[in-house]
């Protein structure tokens, strides 16, 4: 299990500087010069002295090989560059913006999986009853609707008509607790839609099926009661898939996230993307798709380490 | 007759498929007497591991259902009592072990953790205890070093030492009833007479009685003395093992007899029954051993012959058997 992580934690490291090479390169080729911008874009027609002093400046006329090493250098060192259009230091910037995604995506997950587990296990041990198509043909209505259509409703329904909550906009914990929770519940149910409905459907199935494994028929003529045959030991044996799931699923959440965060304008770290990308703002855009990169491998090695956990054949190995 | 431990009466046990009602148990009734070991012989799909799970009541339902019959254990009928009740009864008192130990222990629990968990099922005693009892189980099925083996999982274990631990488990409470279905198919020959063996010796020990369920008569011959041989939901003959390989009576029991391989025998093809076991959804009107029988006859064909009591503890399904009751042909 040691060896295991170790040998994950290096593959790890190698693919952030993969994926990190790659957005540095890709973002180079893209058209649309961020002196150009700075300067009031082509419209503008700044002189070309200007722009050329704009473009040492802003460090652009050093050969690109040079701009790469120079970047992957200092980010190695924990110094993500300056924002070429503020001038501001990425990583703080970078941090907040984070912090408020994660403030979405984290409540989300926790919901979709106390909800759904208990669901799928539902749907699954009442087969022949109005449980289970009432509970699977929900599922299939939050796989098919889009997260955008879902926030619009909710923002309509919940913000609109009803007024009970507030339909878009973000407060800060440590300013209003109470406000912080108010603001969060519609985007965070409307992220949680799509990963709930996977969990339900992925429990419901692994539960099933292992409800028929031989297993579970060795331990029912011991004498156990059902409910412990069912929770110890077909879940039990459920949630080694249905982890992987979750931590697919965690990684589709940072898609599903650029849309609730534009519906609901929530200013996270998508936002911050999105406007950053117009603006070629280089050093803002690498890192923010470099942090967004070590996270989802890191989601993906935590996966793989708590499936080593559940599972005594990768654990003991 | 207050010896007798286990009596099934008249089973019926139906399995509802898209295409209809198959009756997959049809009438069988048998006994098993304290201390017996009983074995049940028949190719599969001939109903006998379904019997056995419905003593357990394990079957699954729906497909499966207990259409009539009684089970009576110790003077009760299991049928009768509610799934609480049945839960105090499988593990205490009936045990079962099955086919593939490969799938039959859970993979993310110890076998420590399994056998304690039976115990503990029954019994209210710490986990400690629990534990203790369970190496002495181990090592009374003879596994090497049970106090480290006591923590390994499943994988570790080879499918011989896993079975051990499934005998272990079953027998954790000293049950007066073990009904083993198929318990060495899936071994290879030197461990399962090394299994057939450990349950022999145990069955002493214990003086527990046995449901030996198998398809193969080799196995029936090492560590039974009683034999049941089914096709297609019925029984067709019972008899002591020794008399049923010195003469089998029904053409079905002849026809599994000769399929053993001989080794002393100049037979260079093995014998083989013709034809497919009837679906249990299209059987024969009459026998239903007619349509592979070497023997049949026009009211074979008609009518399905009753189980005729035989003498000496025997009985047969066949018409052969009508007019001479003592077996002449």
């Amino acid at each position: 299990m040691k060896w295991f992580v170790v040998k994950r934690l290096l593959i790890s490291l190698v693919l952030v500087w993969v994926v990190a090479t790659l957005v540095f390169f890709s973002l180079h080729m893209l058209p649309g010069d961020p002196a150009l911008i700075a300067l009031g874009g082509s419209e503008a027609n700044p002189d070309p002295e200007a722009l050329a002093a704009m473009q040492k400046k802003l460090g652009l006329d050093r050969p690109i090989l040079k701009q790469y090493t120079d970047w992957m250098g200092n980010a190695i060192r924990g110094d993500l560059g300056r924002s070429l259009l503020n001038d501001r230091p990425v990583g703080p910037d970078l941090r907040l913006r984070l912090g408020r995604t994660l403030q979405l995506i984290i409540p989300a997950t926790i919901l979709a999986i106390i909800v759904g587990i208990p669901m799928g296990v539902l749907a699954a041990t009442h087969r022949n009853s109005f449980w289970d198509p009432l509970l699977s043909s929900t599922a299939l209505l939050g796989f098919s609707v889009p997260v955008f259509v879902l926030g619009l409703l909710f923002v309509w329904l919940f913000g609109l008509r009803l007024q009970i909550l507030p339909a878009s906009g973000y407060v800060a914990f440590s300013d209003d607790p109470i406000g912080f929770i108010k603001y969060l519940t519609l985007p965070a149910i409307t992220l949680s839609f799509g990963m709930l409905a996977t969990v339900m459907r992925m429990t419901r199935s692994c539960v099933l099926e292992q409800l028929g494994a031989d297993y579970v028929r060795t331990a029912r003529s011991k004498g156990l009661a059902y409910k412990i045959v069912l929770y110890k030991h077909a879940l039990r044996n459920a949630l080694l898939p249905i982890s992987t799931v979750v931590a697919l699923q965690i990684g589709l959440m940072f898609g599903g996230s650029v849309l609730v965060e534009s519906v609901y304008n929530w200013p996270g770290i998508n936002s911050f993307l999105i406007t950053s990308i117009n603006l070629r703002d280089y050093p803002v855009v690498q890192g923010v798709l470099l942090l967004i990169s070590i996270l989802f491998i890191g989601i993906n090695l935590i996966a793989d380490v708590t499936y080593g956990l559940l599972d005594p054949k990768v654990r003991l190995d | 007759m207050t010896d007798t431990l286990l009596a099934v009466e008249d089973l019926q046990v139906e399995f509802k498929t898209s295409e209809g009602t198959a009756t997959v148990v049809d009438g069988v009734s048998f006994s098993v007497n304290k201390g017996e070991t009983l074995g049940i012989v028949g190719e599969s799909g001939c109903g006998k591991s379904v019997t056995s799970l419905s003593i357990m009541r394990l079957l699954p339902t729906p497909p499966g259902n207990i259409a009539g019959g009684r089970i009576v254990f110790q003077g009760q009928n299991l049928l009768d009592l509610s799934e609480h009740e049945m839960c105090g009864i499988r593990g205490h008192d009936i045990s079962m072990i099955f086919q593939e130990p490969m799938t039959s222990l859970n993979p993310v629990y110890t076998i420590g953790q399994q056998i304690s968990e039976a115990i503990r099922a029954h019994k209210k005693i710490s986990a400690r205890e629990a534990r203790s009892q369970t190496v002495k189980m181990l090592e009374m099925v003879g596994i090497p070093e049970p106090a480290q083996r006591v923590s390994n999982y499943p994988h570790q274990l080879s499918g011989g030492m896993r079975q051990r631990a499934m005998i272990a488990m079953a027998l954790s409470l000293t049950p007066k009833l073990l009904i083993a279905d198929e318990p060495t198919t899936a071994l290879d020959v030197t461990i399962q007479a090394q299994i057939l063996e450990l349950m022999r010796r145990i069955k002493e020990e214990m003086d527990m009685a046995i449901i030996l369920i198998t398809h193969d008569l080799g196995v029936i011959a090492e560590v039974t003395k009683r034999v049941m041989v089914m096709y297609a939901g019925t029984v067709v003959e019972e008899a002591l093992v020794d008399d049923l390989f010195l003469k089998p009576y029904h053409p079905y029991t002849e026809g599994l007899l000769a399929s053993i391989p001989q080794l002393n025998s100049t037979q260079e093809r093995l014998h083989v029954i013709e034809g497919m076991v009837p679906h249990a959804l299209q059987r024969p009107r009459g026998c239903r051993f007619a349509p592979r029988c070497p023997y049949a006859e026009e009211i074979c064909q008609r009518t399905e012959p009753a189980l005729l009591a035989m003498g000496g503890g025997r009985s047969v399904r066949c018409w052969k058997y009508k007019n001479s009751p003592q077996g002449g042909e």
